[in-house]
């Protein structure tokens, strides 16, 4: 997890891209299992575990997605 | 203070508004992610205890459909319900229950080999468009112009697995580049959206086509009601034809809707009606 600070009034947080290794800002109000873009092009599930949070890449939208 | 536990697997802008809507006006909401939780078959869960009432809005189907009848089965109140979540997640299922309560639909067949379905497509009239049974945001839906084409769309997905085994094929509707989206909450039927694409014969947003208001007249109020009625009710978002000689025809019932484009085109704030619908539920 990485250090939380504060920018232009919202609390971001950097973690570690799994895909590239670069930092990705995550705004706080991102919840578990949002789907995130990264700079790099991977896109990212977002996975909270108390106060830990960490990226996974994201493995494609399921057969049963969507409205 | 009226709790409301927020059923989820991957959370959108929808989620969130919905969070920080209920929040502004006094309501607690208690974020859960299905796929954090083990249903105990046997008995309540305690999460169950945590909340006045549940808003179901998982992106997955299956998920959606087990996780709201969970809560039901224990006696909790969870919205959409799990029959309107079935009703309108299969599409032959939504078809079939209109189509039998008088409601206009475009023509369409289920069938369960590729011989029925190119014997099908000759009766319907090439184009036709074939479509999974379970599925959402236009994918795999194919127009097929001609029997090559459609013979050709059925090997692929007939090798994608047996979800996809079942054909659900239908007429193809000459739209006049838009379709309509319809949205309702409860007994109210409060925006609604042209889904406009002059380019692409899909209208959904998730595929590029653009929301532009639209004013929901008399008719079009009383056809979402009826079709809401019929599906099992709750937060829905209709999907309408304008067929030139039929005029309307109900194409399909969403029971988790997107509606982050409708919100910016209209202005209409959908998170405050769906939130006080989920409150009056508890307060009945």
């Amino acid at each position: 997890m990485g250090v939380a600070f504060v920018t232009g009034g919202c609390m971001v947080r950097t973690v570690v891209c799994p895909v590239c290794g670069g930092e990705v800002e995550l705004m706080d109000d991102v919840m578990d299992g949002e789907i995130i873009e990264h700079d790099c092009g991977a896109t990212l599930v977002v996975r909270i575990e108390g106060d830990n949070i960490k990226l996974e890449e994201f493995q494609g939208v399921e057969e049963d997605w969507g409205e | 203070m009226v709790v409301i536990g927020l059923l989820y697997d991957h959370p959108r802008w929808e989620e969130k508004e919905i969070c920080r809507v209920a929040e502004v006006l006094g309501y607690k909401v208690l974020p859960l992610n299905v796929e954090r939780i083990v249903l105990d078959l046997n008995k309540r869960a305690e999460w169950i205890n945590a909340a006045d009432i549940f808003l179901q809005r998982s992106v997955s189907f299956y998920k959606a459909y087990a996780y709201s009848y969970y809560v039901e089965a224990f006696g909790g109140i969870v919205v959409n319900s799990s029959s309107t979540i079935w009703n309108c997640g299969n599409k032959f299922i939504t078809t079939l229950l209109l189509s039998k309560a008088g409601i206009p639909t475009p023509k369409a067949y289920l069938v369960s080999s590729r011989t029925a379905a190119l014997e099908v497509a000759e009766v319907i009239g090439y184009p036709v468009v074939v479509k999974p049974v379970i599925g959402g945001w236009g994918r795999y839906v194919v127009k097929a112009d001609t029997r090559d084409s459609l013979d050709g769309v059925l090997e692929l997905k007939e090798s994608l697995g047996a979800i996809y085994n079942l054909h659900y094929v239908q007429e193809f509707v000459n739209k006049p580049g838009r379709d309509i989206r319809v949205f309702v909450v409860g007994d109210n039927v409060p925006v609604a959206i042209y889904r406009v694409n002059k380019s692409y014969w899909k209208t959904n947003t998730a595929l590029g086509a653009k929301a532009e208001p639209l004013k929901v007249d008399e008719e079009l109020e009383k056809l979402a009601l009826k079709v809401a009625n019929v599906v099992g009710g709750g937060i829905l978002g209709i999907d309408i034809f304008e067929d030139p000689e039929r005029g309307y025809l109900v194409n399909e019932v969403n029971a988790n809707v997107d509606f982050r484009n409708t919100v910016r085109v209209t202005g209409y704030n959908l998170a405050r009606d769906i939130v006080e619908y989920i409150v009056s539920l508890v307060k009945r």
